[in-house]
């Protein structure tokens, strides 16, 4: 009786982390490169599209390179190629780590993330030879979508099946948004592709839909996923417990029950109620923002998290940061949108979430796990810090301008008499100096594939000693 | 934990997996949340349009919007006497306006409602009827309430119109106007009993 118990509770007993690691390798570090070359592309196309803002007879060859497309291409290359294979490698690594148990079926998510890549490159490319849906957001040709489903589903499976062969039963705050983002991203993606695309509902309703798409996506998929690292990383590595299971439950379901409401802009031309659900929804939003925060700040205890030395946690750190602004300026947004609701302002708040807070996150989750699965440290550490130095100037230099932008758009259009052109050559110079932004974002995430590469390089590729500077301790392994 | 891996590995040792404690959770914070989410309904609840699709901002009340429609004097007589016949009438008569066979008479097509003037019809209502009725060549025997106490000279008018010019029966026959009823009402005024048929039918129907 208790020989059979001791070996039963062998079985269940956690998997040692180096097993759970090795069975991640390949998916997980073939989804954080494929998403770090999406990352470039997007940076590369958004760097176009601001240059085009101001220099508009640049690149004007053919309809494939116009304003329109090119943005689009770039946000969706953004979400569908960076952001979700990089949520997808967190999920994966973190349901099979936290359940201390490893991944199913690594293999099946290896498939799934070749096919997404293949599908989202068919998306892009659609987008650019013009078949763009034209929702925001969803801009993919319906021609993408099955393959982009199969794909997902393929990857989703073996996360789900992962956590639920888990062999630690409790459940830790991060699996919980994880979970829920599995399942935002196809859910709000297939609502919109059945009810905007297939077979249309009418009016209004289109305009609603696409804007409770949108929240989901933002706030749900990227907002939770930024949450799970950030609750993962702050307790482990400055090894202290989170302080309180409640407070992150209450955070948790408040998200998951506002965030699809939030967002719509007073004076939208939806009815009355929506826009002033969605108000309320926004306010209340402070609760899971002071909740968050508060949990992490007695987490830390007084030590750093923004700021650290540590760089995975200062980039952390700068993603709960540009996280706490952004959900802080959403929620009072209902006073002001009705002024600047036709200005840059709201490009600007888009930009610190999607960029700030939720990109900050991930560069964090991967300098953590990319040396956990390759078994070797980053090669330079300089690279690590000027990253972050440049990804959080290049969000502030194009958060910035664009604020300020939207703020001198607002006042010009309170004035009845002012001429609209003027008011937009106004806007325009303050506009020139988000190009430097985007320059800077994108040569920070060069720096960080050229760090990828030369980890992967000299980790599996025997003949290359591209590893010439000195390993010294940089905190990404700690 | 997992001391043996971490040893060949060449990665500096990791802390365990992160836990949340039971960190005390303060009541305040519901309560604010209680006090703002109750503040924040009863302000939702004055200015969302009452949930109908038909509001749009600035405008926050269906009434507003009503306001701009334009007036039409028969339209407003014609709801409310739709709004008195289905409170006061429809038990009986049926909102189809068709009764029922054997114990209350039809109005639909009715031959004591089709005819040129209101005359008898006025009466029937302020003061009720008893006995036996020929309805389209049917017989009845039933009794109806008098309703001149119950019901003012504008809302009679209004409901024996909503009859007399219901589209959904195919009636097509003159309004009644609270001038016509109280013409009536002052020269019945010392009747209290209620009408029989035969009393009726020696009254002009003009």
């Amino acid at each position: 009786m208790s020989l059979s118990t001791q070996t039963e509770s062998r079985a269940n007993a956690p998997a040692a982390s180096a097993e759970v690691d090795a069975s991640c390798r390949a998916p997980v570090l073939f989804l954080f490169t494929s998403a770090l070359l999406w990352l470039v592309a997007s940076g590369s196309l958004g760097l176009i599209a601001s240059l085009k803002m101001h220099q508009p007879l640049l690149l004007v060859r053919g309809a494939e390179l116009t304003y329109g497309r090119i943005l689009a291409a770039s946000s969706n290359a953004f979400l569908f190629g960076f952001a979700a294979q990089a949520i997808l490698g967190v999920t994966l690594w973190m349901l099979a780590r936290l359940g201390g148990t490893p991944l199913v079926r690594p293999i099946v998510a290896l498939l799934g993330a070749i096919i997404w890549n293949l599908a989202v490159t068919v998306g892009v490319g659609g987008i650019l030879a013009g078949d763009s849906s034209g929702y925001e957001g969803f801009e993919f040709p319906s021609y993408a979508v099955p393959a982009l489903l199969t794909a997902y589903t393929a990857i989703a499976l073996c996360a789900v099946a992962t956590y639920l062969q888990r062999r630690e039963r409790d459940s830790y705050v991060s699996q919980w948004y994880l979970l829920a983002g599995l399942f935002a991203l196809p859910w709000a993606y297939l609502t919109v592709h059945s009810l905007l695309l297939i077979n249309p509902v009418r009016g209004v309703a289109q305009a609603a839909i696409n804007a409770w798409a949108g929240a989901v996506l933002r706030e749900i998929w990227l907002g939770g996923a930024a949450l799970a690292v950030i609750f993962y990383l702050v307790p482990k590595l400055l090894n202290r417990p989170l302080y309180s299971r409640g407070y992150a439950q209450i955070g948790f379901w408040m998200l998951l029950v506002l965030g699809g409401w939030t967002g719509l802009h007073s004076g939208a031309p939806l009815p009355l109620w929506m826009v002033r659900m969605s108000s309320f929804a926004s306010l209340l939003m402070i609760f899971p923002l002071f909740v968050v925060a508060w949990n992490l700040h007695v987490t830390a205890g007084g030590q750093r998290v923004f700021g650290a030395d540590c760089r995975v946690l200062a980039f952390a750190g700068s993603g709960l940061v540009f996280y706490l602004l952004a959900t802080l300026v959403m929620a009072i947004n209902p006073l002001i949108s009705e002024a600047v609701q036709f200005t840059y302002y709201s490009a600007a708040v888009k930009h610190i979430a999607f960029y700030g807070a939720f990109s900050m996150a991930m560069f964090a989750a991967i300098y953590h796990i990319v040396p956990r699965l390759a078994d070797a440290d980053w090669p330079c550490a300089n690279p690590m810090k000027w990253h972050h130095k440049l990804a959080v100037a290049g969000v502030m230099l194009v958060a910035l301008p664009l604020a300020f932008a939207g703020w001198q758009q607002w006042m010009g259009l309170l004035d009845p008499s002012a001429d609209f052109n003027q008011i937009s050559r106004t806007a325009m110079r303050a506009y020139r100096i988000t190009t430097i932004g985007e320059i800077l974002w994108l040569a920070s995430s060069l720096l960080l594939v050229v760090n990828l590469v030369k980890l992967l390089a000299s980790r599996f590729c025997p003949c290359a000693a591209l590893a010439s500077c000195t390993a010294e301790s940089n905190g990404g392994a700690r | 934990m997992n001391a043996d891996t971490q040893k060949f590995s060449s990665l500096p040792p990791e802390a365990a997996e992160p836990k949340a404690a039971a960190g005390a959770f303060p009541i305040w914070v519901i309560v604010a949340l209680a006090v703002v989410a109750y503040f924040g309904t009863v302000k939702f609840d004055e200015s969302d349009g009452g949930f109908s699709a038909q509001v749009f901002a600035p405008y926050v009340s269906t009434k507003q919007l009503e306001d701009f429609l334009p007036k039409d004097p028969e339209r407003i007589a014609f709801l409310e006497g739709r709004k008195l016949y289905s409170q006061n009438c429809a038990a009986c008569h049926q909102a189809s306006g068709l009764g029922s066979p054997g114990q209350f008479p039809p109005l639909a097509g009715s031959d004591w409602v089709k005819t040129e003037g209101p005359n008898r019809i006025i009466r029937l209502v302020l003061h009720g009827i008893q006995g036996p009725i020929k309805v389209n060549g049917l017989d009845f025997n039933n009794a109806m309430v008098p309703w001149k106490d119950n019901m003012t000279d504008q809302q009679i008018a209004s409901v024996i119109s909503y009859v007399r010019r219901n589209k959904d029966w195919n009636h097509t026959f003159s309004a009644v106007t609270p001038d016509q009823v109280k013409k009536i009402r002052d020269t019945e005024k010392s009747r209290t009993a209620p009408w029989s048929a035969e009393e009726l039918l020696k009254l002009s129907d003009k």
